[in-house]
């Protein structure tokens, strides 16, 4: 069993995947594999919603800093959003906000309240 | 005197998880604070993943303890040995071969630069017989007399 989750979801403004679980050495095949497909099938806008995503090494984090560079050389974007405090870390060590968007996660007060509704 | 061996462990690339929560646990109970806890969490899994993408397959953590600071040494037995298909043949055909054997890559946004970043101290050595980094990180002790 793989450690980490790819869900793929089509909407109209372009796709998003939901990274879920523990990104690693073990799982970047998978990341890459999945990042590859859509930007082969036409995909041009794509979101990478990482709230889910517990962890992600610097291996993980390059499979989706050179999907981006794919991307953006045709004219596409790559965004990332809504990281978990552990990865955001990550992220801003390697500098990746500084080369792509990162939304971060919405603010906790509202999530928190409109979790405990629901 | 004043270090204890807290941790030895092998890993391979199915276990990097395993070592990471078990490096966690260990950096916690040693008193790091739960961020900088993270940090050596996010060091040794990288220096790991180092060693089992590029010195053949698997690797060894020590981590011990001091006063002053935590210090995990990462080492890898090297392709050489690695019984991986890294053949002889392979290498006396091309020049960059000698590459393969090489220390692990230092470039922005790779593992080891990662480290760099985070660990307070970091001793690198290599050779034919595999690679060894070592890395400290300083215990913020509050209650020091």
């Amino acid at each position: 069993m793989s450690l980490l989750g790819i869900a793929v979801e089509s909407l109209q403004f372009g796709v998003v995947i939901r990274l879920s679980g523990e990104a690693d050495l073990s799982t970047v095949g998978q990341l890459r594999d999945a990042l590859d497909s859509q930007i082969a099938g036409g995909t041009r806008q794509l979101t990478i919603d990482l709230s889910g995503l517990r962890f992600a090494d610097s291996g993980s984090i390059r499979a989706l800093t050179d999907a981006h560079l794919a991307l953006k050389a045709r004219g596409g974007t790559l965004e990332l959003v809504h990281p978990q405090p552990n990865v955001a870390r990550i992220l801003v060590l390697l500098g990746i906000d500084q080369v792509l968007t990162v939304r971060p996660q919405p603010d906790s007060g509202t999530a928190g309240a409109r979790m405990q509704e629901g | 005197m004043g270090r204890s061996r807290t941790l030895d462990q092998e890993f391979g690339e199915t276990t990097l998880r395993v070592l990471r929560e078990t490096v966690l646990a260990h950096a916690t109970a040693a008193g790091m604070p739960e961020g900088r806890a993270l940090d050596v969490m996010l060091a040794v899994h990288e220096l790991a993943a180092n060693a089992v993408e590029h010195g053949g397959g698997t690797g060894r953590l020590r981590m011990s303890v001091t006063n002053r600071e935590l210090i995990c040494q990462v080492s890898d037995p090297g392709p050489a040995s690695s019984g991986l298909p890294r053949s002889s043949t392979l290498g006396s055909q091309r020049p960059g071969a000698a590459a393969r054997t090489s220390p692990w890559p230092y470039e922005p946004g790779h593992g080891l630069w990662l480290v760099r970043r985070i660990a307070d101290h970091i001793s690198v050595n290599c050779s034919p017989a595999g690679s060894q980094v070592t890395v400290a990180f300083t215990m913020l002790r509050s209650a020091v007399p």
